[in-house]
């Protein structure tokens, strides 16, 4: 095989494509059909930053970076490529190339999800344009800033990192984000930025030496302004002189709990991951309150676990000879993990209380009555029950078919449709709110006004329901389904990490349950894929996936003959025995280790 | 009660491919062991096993006459342990490596750490991704040994030191270690090291113990025989006696490996094949292990 397309083949980047493509693809599918972004996306107009396309051109740019940086950016030639006899410039080609490669599909795959739809009349697909434009800015820009990155030590195998480099980098990085920020959607600020990444492509192309060196050159010696010592010491270890070892002061416990923490959380991917379980938490939170879609963070929190606790597992290793108990290094593990959502739930309890609008779980307006999806009814045979009043009025709520074609419909039976009274607006609301929160709206709240909910005082001085009520609390009957709802996702969550440990325990079919954790992994992507792209063909709703699963947790709940109370306390007891299970589990896998010595495994 | 005992060991990775094939090992209290094989033999499986890092898939593991598995903790306190592939973390310092061991081992020698250091010309501020592959393995070392440990697991200790590092490493730890009675099992492909620390051999060959013997035992009854070509001395027939442990076909001869001094080899051969001119010979640590794990058996 030629050289060349090795060389590609063994480049981390290459050997990362396919997690790229699946998390592009998986934040794309999120983006699209999240309600709002969705409808961000659905308007799209020429207007640029911040509340046109600015935050998707960011998106790009930052996930097209990520997969770029960990992918060893700072790499120029592995160690096995600079032993074989092939000149360094093709190696650099071929390295940067990787790097351009990632980047570039990262934003294809992103661009596609968010911009592609299906014309129905013409039977054609069909591209935003803006979208495309976007995308077409963000790949110009990461290009340039691959070739920002390595301009210092172009006759290094790596760039060595430190302080001056770092500033270096952050200020390069400023800038150029500031220039193409600027009118993104315009062509020609893109071509400026694309002829400025190629033509600096070509001059680092030339600078590079016919070989690289792996220290410092007799020319660095020199010390450009932001050039650094190297990561490794050449010189000979100086002495210990009245360096003390230990600090005596420190207690021991403590030290030892401070480098487990550091150790395990280490990698800057963690903490972007913490990140993300914190917003998913958070989002999901909100959602839940708001009895809508609260399926897709939580699917997000289920699924970035896995990494992270791949990654605490890899950090754990060098600690497994020492005497330190593994339920400690599983504590250490998934305290943070827990403690990410932790903190996102109790930010979206504070978004709550100190948001100026109540949080109520049903939309209340003119035009329509909106209740949690959990009291969305299901009819077989698409025929949806007709709605009457006592005064006679009524109404058909629309049936929303699962599946195009299909009889078995969705409808709300709190609907109300454009020619309804103002009455029967509100005779639906009674119904819907004596559905959610279990309350009798007084006679009295009739007269209201309907251009604003009821308020507080009319509802204190009935000493009834008020909407603003529910304010930073849910009502008995989501009381309940949260419960449930938090022992189904336990139940869930130690399923898939359950899955996840066991390909590392001592059993020969260990490589069994490794593909058993990414084939549902697969699975679930998978699942997700196609729900978005029968959404863009038209054939169904994602928002009725999130519905079917509200309907059936809440009917699995009222199903349930124990009180509240009892069920939230199962809720604990599950997810404490999760936590067990899962510690006893962890304590008899083996850590991941290499099974030999392999002096080419550490070329990056 | 044997400070390490592992009685019918089996471990495999791959359905079908055994790693170790019904293993044993035993380990008297001040007993320096040194484990042979070639690479692949399962000498850092059976390491990994005997810390409680793998578990065996059958058989029994005693360390100090507890279960690793079941009391983790406690055995690894009693253990220093050196992997082939130690990774220490990092992003540590020296000291933040040494403070990490001090917490965990009750019985940290600081004084011996820090004469260590010193010996070593370690830097305490250096940080591990700062040091030489040598002196990584420094540290692993002196954390292995600083807690004065009663069985000291090294798994190709020496690996990655220099020969004048190795050597002060193996008379400072290993000698100073076993003379104050702890127990020492290390693999090595040195066999002169070997030699020179083990008191007995164990050698790991098809995933099995193919040879576990005293030092004196290997030079006094262990022989090689250099076997002419002849129809009657095929490799073949010197594998069907028992005695024989390894043949290796070379253009001079066919060699032989016995567990029999070199007189009893020769008239051995002589009385079951009839080769009369066969020449038995004692044999160093280092040939009889070329003629075993380069040849059949």
């Amino acid at each position: 095989m030629n050289p060349t397309l090795c060389l590609f083949r063994q480049d981390p980047a290459h050997m990362g494509l396919v997690r790229a493509v699946l998390t592009c693809l998986a934040v794309g599918i999120v983006m699209r059909i999240a309600p709002d972004l969705g409808e961000d996306v659905r308007s799209l107009s020429g207007n640029d930053l911040p509340e046109g396309f600015g935050p998707f051109y960011l998106l790009f740019t930052a996930m097209a970076a990520v997969f770029v940086l960990s992918s060893n950016a700072w790499t120029r030639s592995s160690r096995l490529a600079l032993g074989l006899p092939l000149p360094a410039r093709r190696v650099w080609a071929v390295r940067t190339g990787s790097l351009v490669a990632v980047a570039l599909l990262s934003i294809a795959v992103l661009a596609s999800v968010m911009g592609l739809g299906f014309d129905l009349e013409s039977r054609r697909l069909t591209m935003n344009v803006v979208v495309a434009l976007t995308a077409a800015r963000a790949s110009a820009t990461v290009m340039l800033l691959i070739c920002l990155f390595q301009l210092p030590h172009s006759g290094r195998d790596r760039i060595p990192i430190g302080p001056p480099y770092v500033v270096y980098i952050i200020g390069a990085s400023l800038l150029t984000l500031v220039f193409s920020s600027a009118q993104i959607t315009s062509m020609a600020g893109t071509l400026v930025l694309l002829v400025v990444a190629i033509s600096l492509g070509v001059y680092l192309y030339h600078r590079v030496p016919p070989t690289f060196s792996i220290g410092p050159t007799i020319e660095e010696s020199e010390t450009p302004v932001w050039s650094m010592p190297d990561e490794r010491d050449f010189e000979l270890p100086e002495p210990v002189g009245d360096q003390s070892l230990v600090d005596s002061e420190e207690d021991p416990t403590f030290a030892l709990h401070w480098i487990l923490f550091r150790a395990l959380k280490s990698n800057i991917l963690s903490w972007l991951l913490l990140g993300v379980l914190l917003a998913s938490a958070w989002v999901a939170t909100l959602e839940f309150f708001k009895g809508t879609n609260a399926f897709l963070p939580l699917f997000f929190l289920t699924i970035y676990q896995f990494p992270l606790l791949q990654a605490a597992l890899e950090s754990m290793t060098p600690f497994d000879p020492l005497p330190i108990s593994r339920r400690m290094l599983w504590a250490h593990s998934v305290v943070p993990i827990i403690g990410s959502v932790v903190i996102g739930i109790g930010f979206a309890l504070l978004t709550i209380v100190v948001n100026p609008r109540p949080y109520t779980q049903i939309t209340y307006s003119e035009c329509c009555v909106k209740a949690p999806w959990d009291y969305m009814e299901l009819s077989s045979d698409g025929r949806v029950p007709t709605i009457t009043a006592s005064w006679g009025e009524s109404y058909t709520p629309t049936a929303h078919p699962l599946w195009k074609g299909r009889t078995v419909a969705l409808y709300d039976p709190f609907e109300v449709g454009a020619e309804s009274s103002a009455r029967f607006v509100e005779y639906q609301m009674h119904r819907a709110i004596e559905a959610v929160y279990g309350i009798q709206v007084p006679a009295a709240l009739s007269s209201t006004n309907l251009e604003s909910p009821p308020n507080i005082a009319d509802g204190a001085d009935q000493g009834a329901f008020t909407l603003e009520e529910p304010r930073g609390r849910m009502s008995a009957d989501r009381n309940r389904t949260a419960a449930v709802a938090l022992m189904l996702l336990a139940l869930l969550t130690t399923v898939l990490i359950l899955v996840s440990l066991l390909q590392f325990s001592s059993s020969v079919h260990r490589k069994a349950y490794k593909w058993a954790s990414i084939g549902l992994t697969v699975l679930v992507v998978a699942l997700a894929v196609a729900v978005s792209i029968a959404r863009v063909l038209g054939f169904t709703e994602v928002w009725y996936l999130g519905a079917l699963i509200s309907m059936g947790i809440r009917s699995l709940a009222h199903s349930l003959p124990l009180p509240t109370s009892i069920l939230w306390f199962f809720c604990v007891t599950f997810w404490a025995g999760a936590y067990l299970l899962l510690e006893r589990v962890f304590c008899t896998i083996e850590f991941p280790r290499e099974k030999t010595m392999n002096r080419f495994a550490e070329v990056y | 009660m044997s400070v390490l005992a592992l009685h019918d060991i089996h471990r495999s990775f791959e359905p079908g491919i055994p790693v170790l094939d019904g293993v044993e090992l035993r380990a008297e209290a001040g007993e320096v062991v040194g484990l042979l094989g070639r690479n692949g033999a399962g000498k850092t499986t059976l390491l990994h096993i005997a810390m409680g890092m793998l578990h065996q898939q059958q058989g029994t593991v005693e360390v100090f006459g507890l279960d690793p598995h079941r009391e983790p903790v406690e055995v690894k306190k009693r253990i220093g342990f050196v992997s082939e592939n130690q990774i220490l973390p990092a992003f540590l310092k020296v000291r933040d490596v040494v403070e990490l061991h001090r917490s965990v081992f009750p019985s940290w020698d600081n004084d011996m750490a820090a004469r260590l250091v010193s010996r070593f010309g370690l830097r305490p501020g250096a940080r591990i991704k700062t040091l030489s592959k040598g002196q990584a393995r420094q540290v692993a070392l002196l954390c292995a040994v600083c807690h004065r440990p009663e069985l000291l697991l090294l798994d190709e200790p020496a690996g990655g030191l220099d020969a004048l590092a190795r050597r002060e490493f193996l008379e400072t730890s290993i000698q100073a270690l076993s003379d104050s009675g702890t127990t020492i099992v290390f693999s090595s492909h040195y066999l002169s090291d070997v030699e020179r620390l083990a008191g007995r051999a164990v050698m790991l060959h098809d995933s099995k113990v193919l040879i576990d013997n005293s030092l004196d035992e290997l030079h006094e009854s262990f022989s090689i025989a250099l076997v002419p070509h002849r129809p009657q001395g095929t490799s073949e027939a010197l594998l069907a006696m028992p005695e024989c442990l390894g043949v290796r076909v070379r253009t001079d001869a066919v060699h032989a490996v016995f567990s029999l001094d070199p007189d009893d080899a020769c008239a051995l051969i002589t009385n079951n094949l009839g080769v009369t001119d066969a020449l038995c010979r004692t044999a160093g640590l280092e040939e009889m292990f070329i003629e075993i794990a380069g040849g059949e058996r």
